[in-house]
C-alpha cells in the first residue's frame, strides 16, 4: 500500500513508538503490546512491521545503549517522523469522523 | 569475531550461550544494518527466558530465530534477491507443460512418493514417541531408577524393576553423589470419599522427597512437606477432580480400605502420557511404614520396592554403578540382611531409558521396546527410500523422451546450470505435491494408526519441533536425493546425439536403474518375509497346548477386607455358595494369582529340608484353595491335590515339574512327603502338578509351589456355561452388591487377558504387514511406469517380429523376462538377509518355528505373482499391438 494509509498493526506499533519515545526498540514494543492489548507479536513480526514503517517514511531510526543482556549489541531504536505523525493523524481524524457519523440509535439501547 | 562475543564472555551466565548454528545463519541471511538490533533483541529475550530454564531458552531462540528467515530481512544484493521471479515463473511453466503431456508418469510418480512419505512419517512419528518417553519434564537428567537382579549361585533369576526394599536408603547412605532419593511401593487399596468407592490402578506409597528427586511439583500444597507425614496422600489433578468434583481437595479427607483416613496435603498434574510413571494417588510412604515396620525402609530382601535417586549435577552413573558391587558385599558380610544363595545386584536406569530398555517385575506400566522401536524406525526409512528410488527410475526412463527437449535447449545457449535447475524445480513441485498429499493421508490415518496401537490421540506432532524439522528434512533429502541424479544426467545429453534421433539410454543407466529395482524389490520381499514369519511364529504360539483350561472363564479381582478375617470368610461363602446356585456357573476358585501373567509371589531361600542351605532357591508362589487344580484343569502327574477329606491342607504344599531339578530331584513321585523348608516353616510336598502355561508359550517354565489358602486370595475365578453373558453377568453383579455393598466389581475374560501378552507380537506383525504392504504398492507403481517405458522403447521390435511371425506368448515371455530376472535375483539376495534377520527375532521366544524353505517360498511366489500382474498390462498390450500401427511412419 503506497500513500499515507496505514494497517491496524501498524498504526498500533507507530502508536506504541510514540508513547515509548526514548527507549523504542523491539522487545520494548513488544511488551508494551502485550500488556497494553493483551495481544501476543512474535518480535519477528515487530521487526517487520518496524522495517516496512521506515520504508515508507513514517520512522526514522538509530543505535543505541548496548547492555550485556544484548550481549553488548546496541538496540535498534525509533523514533515517529512528521510523516508518521500526519498518517497517526490522518487515521484518527477518519475514526473521529466516522465515530461522530454514528446516530446514537444504531447501538440499540445499550 | 564481533564485540558482541567479548561482552557475553564477561556476564555471569557465560555458559549459556545461545545456538550458535542458527545464529550464523541469521547472520549471512540478514541486512547487516538491521542484524545487530535484531540479534540484539533475541539475546536479550533469550537471557530473560534463561532465568526460568535454560533448555526452553534455546530451543525458544531457535523458533525465534527460525522466523527472522524472511524476504524482509535478507541481505541486500543477495542472489536470491536478482531477478528470480521471471526464471522462475519460466520453470514453473514448462514444468507444467512437461506435466500435462505425460499425466501417467507424474500421476505415478507423485503417488509413489506421497505413500513412501506418509508411510516413512508415520513410523517416524511412532518412534519419535517412542523415544520421547521421560524427556518431556525438567530435570530429569540426574534422575536414576535402583532396579534390582536376584541371582541364585550365579545365575540370573529375577530382575526386579522395583526391587530390594532399602535400595535407596543403602546406597543414600554411602555415596555422598546421591542427592536424595525416594521409596515407594504400590497399593492396591481401595479408596472412599463418603462412602463413593473407587479403585485407583496407579496408588503408591512414596516417600517424602518424591517430588524433589524426581523433579516434578505440586500444582497444589508444599512440595517438600506433603508426604511428610503418616496418613498424607496427594492425587493427580485428574483423581483429584473425579473424587472431589473439582473443588479443592487440600485438607479434605480420604478413606482407604474402610480403615484408615487419609487427609489429602496437595495436588499435582498428571504426568504427560509418554512417561513410564503413571500416579493417581500417592499415599506418604510412613504410613505403609506404620502399617508395616519401620525394618521396610532399610530391608534388602523385601522385593517390590520403587527406588530412584537424584545424583548430584556431574555425577557419571557409569562409575557410581561400578562401587555397587563393594557395598552390597559389605552389606551381606555383616550378616543383617544375609539370605543364602540370593545374591543381590543393583543397576541404575536412567529414567529416559526406562520405557525402551526395562521389561521386569513390577514395572508401573508395560513398556515399549528398543529392538522394535529401532526395527521400524529402519522399515520407515526404507519405504520412504523405495518412494525415492521409484521417482528416480521413473524420471530416467522417461528422459528418453525429453532428450529432444534438452538438445534444443543446449542449441538455443542453455547452460547445463540451468537445465540441472528446471529439472531440479520439477522435482521439487513434485516434492512438494507428494508431500502435500502425505500430510494429509498422514492427518486422516493418524488417529486410527494411534489408536491401533493403544495410544491416546492428543499427541499432536504438530506441535513438535522435531516434526518441523524431519519435515523440512524428508523434503530436501527428497528433492537432492531424487532430483540430482536424474537432472544430471539429463542435462548431460548431447545435443547432436539427441537430435539425430538415434538416441538411446546408455548401458550405465540401465545397469543403475536395473539395481535400483532390485533393490526395491529386496526390500519389499524382506517386509514380506518378515511379516509371514511373525504370524506363523503367532500362529505357532497360540496353537501350543496351554495345558491349562482358560475358556468361559470370568476373573474378578477380590474384594478389600475392610474387617476382621472371619467375616471375610463367611461372606466368601455366601457368594461362592449363591453363584454356584445359578444354572449357569459351573466352578469358582480362589487364587493369589491367575493364568496368563507371572505370578507376583516370589519368594527366595526355599529348598527341601535334606538340602544344605547353599541350593536354597527362588519360586514363583502360588496360593490356591481345593478347586484351583480341576478348575484350570491342570494335571497332577504323582501324589494328589489338594481336598477337603484330608483335612487341615496348610502345612502342605504342591509343586510343578519344573520345580523339581531345582530342589535336586529325579522323578516327580520322589517329591512326595518330602519337607519343603520356606521362610522359617516346613511344609510337606503332597502332589506335583504337570507343567502348564502360567506365562503365554513365548517363555519357558518356571518352578511353582502352590500353597494352599483358602481366604484372603486375589482372584476369584468363575467358569460359565452359557449363551446369555449378560444376564449371567447381571447376575454375578447383584450377588457382588448383596455381599460387598459398594465395593467396585472387576473382571475381566481370562482369554482375553491371556492373549494380552501377545499384544507387543501381534501390533509388531501388524505394523510390519501394514508398511510391507505398503512398500510393495510403492515398488509395483515403479514396476508398472518402468514396464510402460520399456515396452514402449521395444515398439518397434516387438512389430517386427510380430510380422516375421512371433506368436503373442512368444512376445509376452520376451517382455516378462526381463523383469522377472530382477525379481528374481532379488529374491535370491534377500534370502540370507531376511533369514538371518527372523531368525534372531525368533531366539527372544522360548518356543518358536523352525525357519524353513516354505516360510520364504510363500512371500517369494507372491512377489513374483504380484509382479507378473504388474508388468503384464503393458507388455500384453504391446504383444497384441496391430504391427502396422508402428511400423508406418518409417
Amino acid at each position: 500500500m503506497k500513500g499515507t494509509q496505514i494497517g491496524e498493526l501498524e498504526e498500533l506499533i507507530l502508536l506504541t513508538v510514540a508513547a515509548l519515545y526514548d527507549d523504542a526498540y523491539g522487545i520494548a514494543i513488544m511488551k508494551d503490546i502485550s500488556t497494553r492489548a493483551n495481544r501476543k507479536i512474535s518480535i519477528s513480526t515487530v521487526h517487520a512491521v518496524l522495517k516496512r514503517l521506515e520504508e515508507k517514511g513514517f520512522m526514522s531510526s538509530r543505535y543505541a545503549g548496548a547492555t550485556p543482556e544484548r550481549g553488548g549489541r546496541r538496540k535498534h531504536l525509533f523514533r515517529v517522523t512528521a510523516a508518521g505523525e500526519k498518517a497517526l493523524k490522518q487515521a484518527r481524524a477518519l475514526r473521529n469522523g466516522l465515530w461522530d457519523e454514528i446516530p446514537k440509535v444504531a447501538f440499540g439501547n445499550g | 569475531m564481533d564485540y558482541g562475543t567479548k561482552y557475553q564472555r564477561s556476564h555471569s551466565e557465560m555458559a549459556n550461550v545461545p545456538p550458535k548454528l542458527i545464529y550464523s545463519l541469521l547472520k549471512r541471511f540478514c541486512d547487516p544494518f538491521l542484524f545487530e538490533g535484531i540479534s540484539g533483541d533475541l539475546e536479550e529475550l533469550y537471557f530473560i527466558d534463561c532465568q526460568t530454564s535454560v533448555r526452553h531458552a534455546k530451543v525458544n531462540y531457535m523458533l525465534r530465530a527460525l522466523r527472522f528467515f524472511r524476504f524482509t530481512f535478507l541481505r541486500k544484493g543477495s542472489i536470491l534477491k536478482i531477478n528470480l521471479e521471471p526464471m522462475l515463473r519460466n520453470y514453473l511453466n514448462i514444468t507444467l507443460r512437461t506435466f500435462k503431456k505425460h499425466k501417467a508418469y507424474v500421476l505415478i510418480n507423485v503417488l509413489g512418493l506421497a505413500i513412501g512419505m506418509s508411510a516413512g512419517f508415520l513410523i517416524l512419528q511412532y518412534v519419535a514417541y517412542e523415544l520421547g518417553y521421560d524427556r518431556s519434564y525438567d530435570r530429569q537428567e540426574d534422575v536414576y531408577r535402583v532396579q534390582s537382579n536376584r541371582y541364585n549361585k550365579g545365575e540370573l533369576t529375577t530382575q526386579w524393576a522395583g526391587g530390594a526394599a532399602g535400595a535407596g536408603y543403602h546406597l543414600k547412605e554411602n555415596f555422598p553423589e546421591i542427592q536424595d532419593y525416594t521409596q515407594m511401593v504400590k497399593s492396591s487399596a481401595m479408596v472412599s470419599v463418603e462412602r463413593q468407592y473407587f479403585k485407583p490402578t496407579f496408588a503408591y506409597y512414596a516417600s517424602a522427597p518424591f517430588f524433589e528427586v524426581m523433579g516434578l511439583s505440586l500444582t497444589r500444597g508444599v512440595d517438600s512437606t506433603a508426604l511428610k507425614d503418616p496418613f498424607s496422600v496427594v492425587l493427580s489433578q485428574s483423581w483429584a477432580d473425579r473424587l472431589f468434583n473439582g473443588e479443592n481437595p487440600v485438607g479434605k479427607r480420604i478413606r482407604q480400605n474402610d480403615r484408615n483416613d487419609f487427609t489429602v496435603t496437595g495436588v499435582f498434574e498428571d504426568l504427560p502420557e509418554n512417561s513410564h510413571m503413571k500416579f493417581d494417588l500417592l499415599y506418604s510412604f510412613e504410613s505403609y511404614v506404620n502399617f508395616t515396620s519401620e525394618e521396610v525402609k532399610t530391608q534388602l530382601d523385601w522385593d517390590g520396592f520403587l527406588n530412584y535417586i537424584r545424583l548430584k549435577p556431574g555425577t557419571n552413573a557409569a562409575l557410581l554403578e561400578a562401587k555397587f558391587p563393594a557395598l552390597l558385599d559389605r552389606i551381606y558380610e555383616t550378616g543383617e540382611n544375609y539370605i543364602v544363595n540370593t545374591e543381590l545386584e543393583f543397576v541404575l536406569q536412567h529414567v529416559g531409558d526406562i520405557h525402551l530398555t526395562s521389561n521386569y517385575r513390577s514395572e508401573i506400566k508395560p513398556n515399549g521396546s528398543a529392538r522394535t522401536t529401532y526395527f521400524l524406525a529402519i522399515i520407515g526409512l526404507f519405504v520412504l527410500f523405495i518412494a525415492w528410488i521409484n521417482y528416480i527410475n521413473l524420471t530416467t526412463a522417461n528422459s528418453m523422451k525429453r532428450a529432444k527437449e534438452v538438445g534444443i535447449r543446449k542449441v538455443l545457449g542453455s547452460f547445463k546450470k540451468q537445465l540441472v535447475g528446471q529439472f531440479m524445480f520439477e522435482s521439487a513441485f513434485i516434492n512438494v505435491i507428494a508431500l502435500s498429499l502425505a500430510a494429509v493421508i498422514v492427518i486422516v490415518c493418524l488417529p486410527y494408526f494411534n489408536r491401533y496401537l493403544g495410544r491416546s490421540g492428543d499427541y499432536l506432532m504438530p506441535e513438535q519441533l522435531w516434526f518441523w524439522l524431519s519435515l523440512s528434512g524428508v523434503f530436501l533429502s527428497g528433492i537432492i536425493l531424487s532430483g540430482i541424479y536424474p537432472s544430471l544426467v539429463l542435462s548431460s545429453f548431447k545435443p547432436i546425439t539427441t537430435l539425430k534421433g538415434v538416441f538411446s539410454n546408455s548401458e550405465k543407466g540401465n545397469t543403475l536403474r536395473k539395481g535400483l529395482v532390485i533393490f526395491q524389490y529386496l526390500t519389499s520381499i524382506v517386509l514380506i518375509t518378515g511379516t509371514y514369519v511373525v504370524y506363523q511364529q503367532l500362529e505357532y504360539l497360540k496353537k501350543q497346548d496351554l495345558g491349562v483350561n482358560i475358556e468361559q472363564t470370568l476373573v474378578l479381582t477380590a474384594p478389600i477386607i475392610t474387617t476382621d478375617d472371619s467375616i471375610y470368610v463367611q461372606k466368601l461363602d455366601v457368594f461362592r455358595n449363591e453363584l454356584l446356585s445359578y444354572s449357569t456357573i459351573n466352578a469358582m476358585t480362589t487364587s493369589t494369582a491367575v493364568p496368563g501373567e507371572s505370578p507376583n509371589w516370589n519368594a527366595g531361600g526355599i529348598r527341601l529340608l535334606s538340602q544344605p542351605e547353599e541350593q536354597s532357591n527362588q519360586y514363583r508362589v502360588l496360593g490356591i484353595d481345593n478347586d484351583y487344580i480341576d478348575f484350570y484343569g491342570l494335571e497332577v502327574v504323582a501324589g494328589r491335590q489338594f481336598d477337603q477329606s484330608y483335612g487341615d491342607e496348610n502345612n502342605n504344599v504342591l509343586v510343578n515339574e519344573a520345580a523339581l531339578s531345582t530342589l535336586g530331584l529325579q522323578q516327580a513321585k520322589d517329591a512326595l512327603n518330602k519337607k519343603l523348608f520356606f521362610w522359617e516353616d516346613t511344609f510337606n510336598i503332597v502332589g506335583v502338578v504337570k507343567n502348564y502355561r502360567q506365562e503365554s508359550p513365548k517363555s519357558s517354565y518356571d518352578g511353582h509351589i502352590f500353597r494352599y489358602n483358602d481366604w484372603w486370595n486375589d482372584y476369584y475365578s468363575i467358569k460359565m456355561q452359557t449363551s446369555d453373558m449378560p444376564k449371567t453377568i447381571a447376575f454375578l453383579e447383584e450377588n457382588w452388591r448383596i455381599v460387598y455393598g459398594e465395593q467396585p466389581l472387576d473382571f475381566y475374560f481370562l482369554d482375553d487377558h491371556y492373549n494380552k501378552q501377545y499384544k507387543a507380537e501381534l501390533n509388531f506383525g501388524t505394523i510390519f504387514g501394514l508398511f510391507s504392504i505398503l512398500a510393495i504398492i510403492v515398488a509395483c507403481l515403479g514396476l508398472f511406469g518402468l514396464a510402460s517405458f520399456m515396452t514402449e522403447l521395444r515398439l518397434k521390435e516387438v512389430s517386427v517380429r510380430k510380422v516375421l511371425g512371433a506368436s503373442f506368448s512368444n512376445l509376452w515371455t520376451m517382455l516378462t523376462k526381463d523383469f522377472l530376472k530382477l525379481v528374481c535375483l532379488a529374491i535370491l539376495v534377500s534370502l540370507p538377509l531376511s533369514w538371518w534377520l527372523m531368525d534372531s527375532w525368533l531366539t527372544t521366544f522360548a518356543n518358536r518355528i523352525d525357519l524353513s524353505f516354505t516360510l520364504f517360498l510363500v512371500p517369494a511366489a507372491l512377489l513374483v505373482i504380484i509382479s507378473i500382474a504388474t508388468v503384464s498390462y503393458h507388455t500384453i498390450k504391446t504383444a497384441l499391438l496391430n504391427p502396422a500401427d508402428c511400423l508406418k511412419d518409417e
